[in-house]
């Protein structure tokens, strides 16, 4: 499969500052594509036209040559964000909060390191490296077929980084699932990804 | 440990120190079922010293007790917790009085979120504290200037700030007096690396004038970019205290914590040690890292003494 963004552009209300102008970014599931751009582009903004929580102006997302909203159910684009406290529902228990998403195999939790008893907690009793750990295992469900993470270790100490990000490399290699890291580390992008697009350069 | 250097001419010494906690732990009383009660002991034997003219960093991974010690020093704990050991500044004892007179004026925090500030109070007034003097007014317009925040914002309530204006408009609390002691909790998450850096001249700047600065993060990158000292935090204990350049290399580091953060920099190899950190109820006896240690011993069950090596201060027993 290959995930196409072409020609974007974007800006939130008509009297606000043009962020995304004219921007195509192409991958394939069997890639991992870093994405280092300068503040106020838009990163957070394309990740979310990318994953469908957001229509572009101008330009269209394409998934396998076909717009991506056309794809009924669940949508195989799946997003994590930077501060998973602010995206869990705080009223829910976190075994109801993985039941949100697609079927999920029980490696995936264990590999994430989520520990048995965390499963009957509320989000507030667990810490944000924890809380992201479900939010990854959340969006791993069985028909997600790309990964936009965006800043998903920033909030993270190095070794939870480190644990969080060997897993995703090692689940999305093996499955052939299409990784797209937003980050402004570049050390860290040079050890995840395959391809780094670095646009803080680029002009 | 006692104080001995209270009595030393201040003179005499090279750096006066600012800020020096000893042993400090700190425990939240619990309702178990019905009346019983427990004691959560969530902070135990942290030690960090603050000189002057000196950025000191904090670092621990979130649940190592950070925020406590912050608002440990500033008197802010809820009420159900209790504080033990010693906090000394500029070398007498600080007390819950002291403290109360202190903060906001030589004691500054740099608070986490804008949950700290009062909602119902516009941001201009609110950080001036209210002062209307056209001296405070032009010091605010400046350093607000200098964060890139419009004038405008003075005039609005914290709920209208974005997430990176609230973190420009916090930091800018601390540098409108001349504290002695600035405590930053966690102040760049979410700001841009060029902002992080002109935040990060700042707290030099106030350093550099003489001021103390303790920057409490996680990330540790960060800490090696600013400080001139760094504290790691594990599970509610300081395992080591250390000069920035011993962070260069494995081997000049002393705890088998700090090295494990060392090797999982994505520069140095993005290595990770298996597990997490213990959680307050499931503390192991002894040194809280023995569980992941691959130097762990069955001394490491009791006491474990905070110890001078090469320079700095470790909390292990099989590191040399």
């Amino acid at each position: 499969m290959e995930l196409e963004a072409k020609h974007i552009s974007f800006q939130y209300g008509s009297d606000s500052r043009q962020i995304l102008n004219d921007f195509s970014l192409k991958l394939t599931q069997k890639e991992r594509v870093g994405l280092i751009a300068p503040s106020g582009f838009g990163k957070t903004t394309f990740c979310k036209i990318l994953a469908g929580y957001e229509k572009p102006d101008q330009g269209e997302i394409l998934l396998d040559g076909r717009p991506l909203a056309e794809y009924k159910g669940y949508c195989p684009v799946q997003m994590i964000w930077q501060h998973p406290e602010h995206l869990v529902n705080p009223r829910l228990r976190m075994r109801e909060v993985l039941a949100e998403g697609d079927h999920l195999e029980g490696r995936i939790v264990e590999g994430l390191g989520i520990e048995p008893d965390w499963l009957n907690r509320y989000p507030a009793e667990l810490s944000g490296g924890e809380l992201q750990r479900f939010c990854i295992a959340r969006a791993l469900g069985e028909r997600t077929r790309f990964i936009l993470a965006d800043e998903i270790s920033t909030m993270l100490d190095l070794i939870t980084q480190s644990q969080i990000w060997s897993f995703l490399v090692q689940e999305t290699r093996q499955r052939g699932i299409g990784l797209l890291a937003v980050s402004h580390n570049l050390p860290l992008l040079q050890q995840v990804c395959t391809r780094v697009e670095d646009l803080e350069q680029r002009d | 440990m006692t104080a001995e250097r209270q009595g030393m001419d201040k003179d005499t010494m090279k750096k006066n120190i600012i800020l020096e906690i000893q042993n400090l732990s700190v425990s939240f009383q619990q309702y178990g079922r019905g009346f019983a009660m427990t004691d959560l002991d969530v902070i135990r034997d942290l030690n960090v010293t603050v000189h002057e003219g000196e950025i000191v960093a904090a670092v621990g991974s979130s649940g190592s007790g950070k925020s406590l010690l912050a608002h440990g020093i500033l008197g802010i704990l809820p009420y159900n917790a209790s504080l033990g050991g010693r906090i000394l500044y500029e070398g007498e004892e600080l007390t819950q009085k002291r403290k109360e007179e202190l903060r906001g004026n030589e004691i500054v925090l740099v608070p986490q979120s804008v949950a700290f500030l009062d909602p119902l109070m516009k941001i201009g007034p609110q950080i001036r504290k209210g002062k209307k003097d056209p001296g405070s007014r032009k010091k605010l317009d400046e350093i607000f200037e200098g964060y890139h925040l419009k004038q405008e914002v003075q005039d609005l309530y914290p709920f209208e700030l974005s997430g990176g204006m609230n973190r420009r408009v916090l930091v800018s609390t601390a540098m409108m007096g001349n504290p002695r002691l600035v405590i930053a909790d966690e102040p760049t998450p979410g700001l841009h690396m060029n902002m992080v850096r002109r935040v990060m001249s700042h707290f030099r700047e106030l350093a550099d004038q003489g001021a103390g600065v303790l920057l409490i993060t996680h990330d540790l990158e960060q800490a090696l970019e600013t400080a001139d000292r760094v504290v790691v935090f594990y599970a509610g204990t300081t395992v080591e205290d250390a000069d920035v350049k011993d962070f260069g290399a494995e081997e000049t580091l002393r705890h088998p914590y700090s090295q494990a953060l060392w090797r999982a920099l994505p520069q140095n190899g993005f290595q990770f040690i298996t597990g997490t950190q213990p959680y307050v109820k499931d503390m192991p006896k002894g040194c809280p890292f023995a569980p992941r240690c691959e130097r762990c011993r069955e001394d490491c069950k009791g006491e474990i003494p905070y110890r001078e090596i090469r320079g700095g201060k470790v909390r292990c027993l099989h590191t040399e």
